[in-house]
């Protein structure tokens, strides 16, 4: 008799626990809905060429760039398999404009770099870029540019081009007002074409999430 | 399912009834009744999620799938294996043409670019989908050209069904890879009860939150024989842990036997778990001679002797044909070399674990527990181009924590147990020791000594997830009979919501 009150206790506690579980999901889907997808705000050279691999830690700073207003993160075409921890600054002359790092948790063809934003849009800002310390070699891409736009070292020298920088910022819709594009563009690239692919998705989601809760529950009791 | 009725159908007490009894199932359909209906739910459970994510992930974007891809077209279009020798090889013509409509080279390793968008483009993919063009390369197959055959073999039949189609072919492949996911799941589920008989609800929560991880999912979504070797490996451990709960029998060494030969054949990396095998026949050879006498030793040996035919043939083969006798693994033998071999374990050890005093540095900068092995595990999709933000990595932390603190405890207040259960722990140890040696040299080999990259990536680790699952259902026994409800409920939900969030990373990054 007690070890039935018990049972029960126990598969009203999980009942609970997997609504609440559901609920925090969903609050969690719809708020990031409600949230822009970014968006470059102006992009930067089609990456054609390595300008250098960089072995252990190092800088290089670019002239001539425009800093859009609200940018909030700057998109490097930095390739590495095991990245390193990169700081960068943004500078109007001598003065600071924006800063961010990031750690070396990432890794592919490009680090992004979040940055604080600015109201207004500032030109001909010097871009510098702070590699720290890395066992693996990390690799600038970018475009071939004379001698006098490309990036610059500390220690007088220059690199054989300019890096291919992107910045990025909100975009102008919500992801919530995205969903069909989305949707349809799921459809996309593969034989069978259409938007039911989508919708089958999210189907087989609901699907798996029922038989998963369904299984924890009837194993209970 | 209550306490009587698992007892009724579990493994274990079918074990023992049968040897008290003398009977054995007479057929392999009877063994599979035998398997409890949770089991079947929960492979269901990974065969739908993988589904899912192979239809989510866009065709060629699982990580290295052109190359697999490539592999079994290569079997099937020209009837052998890709091992031309040609540094450079290529492509068929027709599966370059369907690459190039999907703009597979812009969006490969390119987070910034999404997957074909428009109609123009989709009709553009059809047309060079239908282009009839040549389907046989040069004779190679990328990264994968050093891989044995099994998998690509397997893969060959979807191929085969829908030869003609190259983008039907894949889903098809990628669905053959997701019933290997389902079977990942359903003997992480007997393993996992196998192991800790005496709670079956807890270890039902374990199996379920493996069939709910997202990274099988993904690679079970895919063209990769990871998705093969996960099974493989996960009724390896479901047979050692049945062995050393009922003894080796004959059948049990011949089904170990064969999936060790499986496994070989599998992928490469299966050599270092097979060492942690061997390990096990040779523990259970002592113990059943200890108790039984020599007799018994022929079914460990039996199973050794299965087991290793693959390799001896394939060496065997080499010879004849004057190539290097173990193939892509001949140089491996100069990484243990004395001079070579203290730098080795040196890096080994830094691939996975801070670095001690007195120690090159080789990941200079990093922590690769956290920055390669943890972050990387959090979410690392597609071709190593879809990650989660960094805050997302440092809130995992939390969760994960709490599951490793559980677990410690549930470890300590069971050490008597564990005690008595030394070397089968000793065994999975070994296997989990063997993979991560293998993973470690491998990355040495490619990053110290000839300046490639390093291989830290978390799938290959995935085949111990079996393991997994036990952390997972000794986390939630931890809790005693009032959290453990909450305790595993809460687990469920958690790895679901997971799942959830990166197929949205996934499809914000192909279709944002």
């Amino acid at each position: 008799m007690e070890d039935a009150s018990e049972r029960m206790r126990a598969v009203r506690v999980v009942k609970l626990t997997l609504v609440v579980g559901v609920a925090v999901l969903i609050g969690v889907v719809a708020y990031t809905l409600t949230r822009s997808p970014p968006r470059v705000l102006r992009a930067g050279l089609t990456p054609q060429t390595v300008l250098s691999p960089l072995e252990g830690a190092g800088e290089a700073c670019q002239g001539d760039e425009l800093l859009p207003a609200h940018t909030s993160a700057i998109r490097l075409s930095i390739v590495a398999y095991i990245g390193a921890r990169m700081r960068l600054t943004v500078y109007s002359g001598s003065q600071i404009l924006t800063e961010g790092s990031r750690g070396p948790d990432w890794t592919g063809t490009s680090v992004t770099v979040p940055v604080k934003p600015l109201a207004r849009t500032v030109s001909n800002v010097k871009l510098c870029v702070d590699v720290g310390p890395n066992s693996e070699a990390i690799y600038l891409f970018g475009r071939e540019t004379p001698p006098a736009q490309a990036l610059s070292v500390p220690t007088g020298g220059r690199l054989s081009g300019r890096l291919d920088v992107a910045y990025l910022g909100s975009g102008k819709g919500l992801w919530w007002s995205r969903v069909l594009t989305v949707a349809r563009h799921m459809g996309l690239g593969r034989a069978f074409s259409g938007t039911w692919i989508a919708l089958l998705i999210a189907a087989l989601v609901g699907a798996v999430g029922v038989l998963a809760a369904g299984l924890t529950l009837r194993e209970l009791s | 399912m209550n306490r009587l009725t698992f007892a009724v159908h579990s493994p274990i007490a079918r074990a023992r009834t049968g040897r008290a009894g003398g009977t054995r199932p007479s057929s392999r359909m009877a063994v599979l009744r035998h398997v409890p209906t949770a089991a079947w739910v929960c492979a269901l459970v990974a065969l739908l999620n993988a589904v899912t994510w192979s239809l989510i992930v866009p065709p060629f974007e699982g990580k290295d799938e052109s190359d697999h891809f490539a592999y079994v077209e290569q079997i099937v279009e020209n009837g052998s294996l890709p091992e031309n020798g040609q540094p450079n090889g290529t492509y068929s013509l027709q599966e370059d043409l369907v690459l190039e409509g999907l703009h597979a080279g812009e969006v490969i390793h390119s987070p910034q670019s999404t997957s074909i968008s428009s109609e123009a483009e989709q009709r553009a993919l059809i047309k060079a989908n239908d282009a009839g063009a040549s389907r046989r390369g040069s004779g190679e197959a990328g990264i994968a050209t050093g891989e044995p055959p099994l998998y690509y073999a397997i893969e060959a039949i979807p191929y085969l069904l829908a030869r003609g189609n190259i983008l039907v072919e894949l889903q098809l492949m990628r669905l053959v890879s997701a019933i290997f996911g389902a079977i990942t799941a359903l003997c992480t589920f007997l393993f996992v009860r196998e192991i800790l008989p005496r709670s079956p609800w807890a270890a039902t929560v374990g199996a379920v939150c493996v069939a709910l991880e997202p990274l099988l999912a993904f690679m079970s979504g895919s063209v990769n024989p990871d998705s093969m070797l996960y099974p493989v490996t996960a009724a390896v451990f479901l047979c050692l842990a049945r062995a050393f709960r009922c003894g080796l029998t004959r059948r049990l060494a011949v089904l170990l036997g064969a999936l060790l030969a499986v496994g070989f054949l599998t992928k490469l990396n299966f050599l270092g778990l097979a060492v942690g095998v061997y390990v096990g026949l040779a523990v259970l050879a002592v113990r059943e001679l200890r108790a039984k006498g020599r007799a018994t030793l022929r079914w460990p040996l039996l199973a050794g002797a299965i087991g290793i035919l693959p390799v001896v043939l394939y060496a065997l083969r080499n010879l004849l044909e004057r190539h290097h006798t173990l193939g892509d693994a001949s140089g491996a033998g100069s990484l243990f070399a004395p001079g070579e071999l203290v730098k080795l374990l040196s890096y080994v050890w830094q691939f996975y674990l801070p670095r001690l005093p007195g120690m090159t540095h080789y990941f200079e900068g990093v922590a690769t527990y956290k920055d390669i092995w943890f972050d990387r595990s959090v979410g690392l999709y597609g071709w190593m181009d879809t990650m989660f933000s960094p805050w997302v990595d440092n809130v995992a932390l939390i969760p994960a924590a709490a599951v490793a603190l559980l677990f410690g405890r549930e470890l300590i207040a069971r050490r008597q147990a564990l005690r008595a259960r030394l070397p089968e722990l000793g065994t999975y140890m070994a296997m989990v020791l063997g993979l991560l040696l293998l993973i470690g040299a491998s990355s040495y080999d490619s990053d110290a000594l000839h300046h490639q990259p390093a291989f830290g990536e978390p799938r290959y680790l995935l085949p111990l997830l079996p393991l997994l699952g036990g952390v997972f259902t000794l986390a939630v026994r931890a809790g005693g009979r009032r959290w453990s409800p909450v305790i595993g409920a809460a687990l469920v939900a958690l790895v679901f919501g997971y799942d959830v969030v990166s197929q949205l990373q996934v499809v914000a990054r192909f279709y944002g």
